[in-house]
């Protein structure tokens, strides 16, 4: 009878074990499809790279051109880097969508053969008491009394102006130039006699949500019109102004409570001054290969076509970003930087880039 | 003249009293040339046969000429004819030497074969001259026992048909064991060996449960021409009813079987593709498989020996392997533990040709080999080439069972 237990314990210990779980063998997976590739035509020779073969790596990262996002994405080896990006637009709200623009057809950006905005010191009102300004382009010296902006970009001017009495004052502003703008607008103020100092928006194009007002960089109102006694010395008030079309800029202006007349008026507001090209959303195309680096930036594109046929969610960055995958057509014109040689470009990628 | 009831007992108490027994070498060296078999070669009879044989079915399916023949012959043990004359002449002769011993005067002496089964009307006991009976030449079955042969050998020669001659006999009987000793004469050769293990039958047992356990080697299921051969070996555990028969003996069992396997491996790449490509790694290395087997075999005995055929009917239940994963050679993964078989096949099919010697009454050592018939492997996924009908060795030993 033992032995018919040590049987039976057995062969329940047998199917115990056999039905266990056991799923643990996988199906073959096969090799995966290439994803990212891009092959065309650069003048008369072909090229071709796809991500993962022959050493070619497919990267997104997103650039900065003048302080505007450039979403880039870039397939390169040793022998070609193709490197294919979009520039951001829209760039005066928070919020803005790529996906849109892109589902509307891309534009080739170009650089402007002529500067898109100079502002002088004689175009400031209190000119007559302006001895000479120093400005500076995102913290860098640029230039005196005249700056001029040639690239599209949005540029932190920085305006140190000196006064014939000596004394001297400093802002700065962000400027938008070559990219659209969803608000005009204008900082004002009127400096009484006893020092009642007024300040508010003018000219502006669309609806102010609110004002933030900071004087000296201390928060000093939230109404849309700043309002307070100032004493003789010199202030630097600035506004955080919110449009309700969503769209949000920052005014500096300085004033001196001594009423000399010293003051330095709104020089961002020119910034509507500036030539009417627009760089949003337009893409910039880079190629190297043989050693040789050609750019639509330089080239002629106005006729080119670059057709978006399909814009999909493709996974996310290590930062967090969404990544898409574009599949496109590209036919272009490209120039050498160096010699200046313009060629064809014909190209169908599947394309990844990286998106805020 | 006939013997007297008094004259009988004095001859028997003269021959009890002072025995007279002339062992002369020339008996022995007389029969000894009539053997056929040398004493030497007698001993391993048996096991130079199964290793003959087993060799022989080794070659045969290594060379690929196995072909699965089985013209239904049963075999049959057939005794010569000369050597059921040299049993004759070995009886006759015992007979003479058992008449000396007891006093019987005898008159002829047989010095050859050809003399067996002449007449042997010059054969007189004592004083008698009754005529004896012509010895018949007598087609001996090979199982038949040596006291029925003795028994009716001396019954035909001597006719004696009074009570005397039985009693003789039965007194003889009782030296003939002394005289096999005294003669070295115990293992005869094949017949006589098979004839005193007839008289000494081992202890069968009819209708039996029994256990058993195979352990051996086996082909890999998989070859590699860049690697050296590699064997699996293999475990089971079986428990069976056995039911003999005629000539034969069936069994049939139920069991649980383990194989490791020896590197069977499966290694798969697969290449991913995004901003790169990375090379996905999958690797298994199957450690074992388990399964359940149903045993069944017919085998006919020879003495303490065996050979038997079977079918082993085999159905694979789970296995258990190792996993590892890596990708660009970083492992991602690594698992052990049991799986399912779907990459084998389920059942297969493994004759079984087996050979055995019986230790005791109850149990049993032998040898077997095996080959499965039905391809193991299932999957192509499998690192080498699938082994067609792996073949296996095994020793098993069972032991019958009684609850």
């Amino acid at each position: 009878m033992k032995i018919q237990l040590k049987y039976l314990f057995g062969l329940i210990l047998f199917l115990m074990l056999s039905s266990c779980d056991k799923d643990i063998i996988e199906d073959p997976k096969p090799d995966e499809k290439p994803v990212f590739k891009i092959e065309g035509m650069l003048g008369s020779e072909a090229f071709s790279a796809t991500a993962g073969d022959d050493g070619s790596l497919m990267s997104t990262f997103i650039d900065q051109f003048h302080h505007v996002d450039l979403y880039t994405g870039k397939i390169a080896n040793d022998e070609l880097e193709f490197e294919l990006g979009f520039f951001n637009g829209n760039i005066d709200m928070d919020q803005t969508s790529i996906m849109d623009a892109l589902n509307q057809g891309i534009l080739f950006a170009k650089l402007p053969q002529t500067p898109l905005l100079s502002i002088s010191k004689d175009q400031l009102p209190n000119s007559s008491l302006i001895s000479s300004i120093n400005w500076t382009i995102d913290g860098q010296y640029a230039s005196q009394n005249t700056v001029t902006f040639i690239e599209p970009g949005k540029y932190n001017v920085g305006a140190d102006v000196h006064f014939y009495d000596g004394t001297s004052a400093t802002i700065s502003n962000d400027m938008i130039i070559g990219y659209h703008r969803n608000v005009a607008c204008q900082l004002r103020h009127f400096l009484g006699q006893n020092g009642h100092l007024q300040v508010w928006v003018d000219e502006y194009t669309q609806d102010i949500s609110n004002v933030k007002w900071y004087m000296n960089g201390n928060l000093v109102s939230t109404n849309n019109k700043l309002d307070t006694i100032v004493s003789e010395y010199g202030y630097s008030v600035k506004a955080e102004i919110n449009f309700v079309n969503g769209t949000k800029r920052t005014r500096t202006i300085w004033v001196d409570g001594s009423l000399n007349g010293k003051f330095i008026d709104d020089f961002a507001s020119f910034e509507s001054n500036s030539s009417t090209i627009e760089w949003d959303y337009n893409s910039k195309l880079t190629i190297k290969k043989d050693g040789n680096t050609y750019t639509t930036l330089s080239a002629n594109n106005q006729l080119s076509e670059f057709e978006v046929l399909a814009v999909d969610y493709y996974s996310t960055s290590s930062q967090g970003k969404p990544i898409y995958k574009i599949v496109g057509n590209i036919d272009c014109f490209v120039k050498n930087v160096t010699t200046n040689e313009v060629l064809p470009l014909q190209a169908t990628i599947t394309f990844a880039v990286e998106f805020k | 003249m006939s013997w007297t009831d008094d004259e009988i007992d004095k001859v028997f108490r003269e021959a009890a009293e002072h025995p007279v027994f002339e062992y002369q070498a020339s008996y022995f060296q007389d029969i000894e040339k009539q053997l056929p078999i040398k004493k030497g070669r007698k001993i391993g009879w048996y096991w130079w046969t199964a290793n003959v044989f087993i060799v022989g079915f080794i070659s045969l399916v290594f060379l690929g000429n196995w072909s699965a023949k089985n013209d239904g012959k049963i075999a049959t043990v057939e005794t010569p004819k000369v050597e059921k004359d040299i049993l004759v002449a070995q009886t006759t002769v015992l007979k003479s030497q058992r008449t000396r011993s007891t006093g019987f005067t005898t008159t002829s002496s047989v010095n050859s074969i050809d003399r067996i089964g002449q007449s042997t009307k010059n054969q007189q006991i004592g004083k008698n001259s009754t005529p004896k009976k012509e010895v018949v030449e007598t087609k001996l079955p090979s199982s038949i026992r040596l006291q029925d042969v003795l028994h009716r050998e001396v019954l035909k020669t001597e006719n004696l048909d009074s009570e005397i001659e039985t009693l003789s006999l039965t007194e003889n009987y009782a030296s003939l064991d002394a005289s096999l000793l005294l003669l070295e004469l115990e293992p005869f050769g094949f017949e006589n060996q098979q004839l005193a293990n007839n008289l000494y039958p081992l202890k069968k047992i009819k209708n039996s449960f029994y256990i058993g356990m195979n352990a051996g080697v086996e082909q890999a299921w998989t070859s590699n021409k860049l690697e050296s051969s590699s064997m699996n070996s293999r475990i089971s555990f079986e428990l069976g009813y056995r039911i003999p028969m005629r000539n034969f003996q069936f069994s049939a069992g139920l069991g649980i079987e383990a194989t490791k396997l020896d590197d069977l491996r499966i290694k798969e790449r697969t290449k991913l593709y995004g901003f790169g490509s990375s090379i996905l790694e999958n690797s298994y290395q199957f450690n074992s498989i388990y399964s359940l087997i149903i045993p069944v075999e017919i085998s006919k005995s020879f003495g303490r020996h065996s050979i038997g055929f079977g079918l082993v009917g085999e159905m694979n239940v789970f296995a258990h392997a190792s996993h590892e994963k890596t990708v660009d050679g970083i492992r991602t993964a690594n698992a052990t533990g049991f799986t399912n078989v779907d990459l084998f096949n389920r059942f297969n099919v493994i004759p079984s040709l087996s050979y055995s010697l019986a230790l005791t009454d109850k149990l049993q050592l032998g040898l077997a080999l095996q080959a499965q018939l039905i391809q193991p492997l299932n999957s192509d996924r499998f690192i080498g080439a699938p082994t067609k009908l792996p073949v296996s060795g095994q020793m098993f030993i069972k032991r019958s069972l009684k609850f």
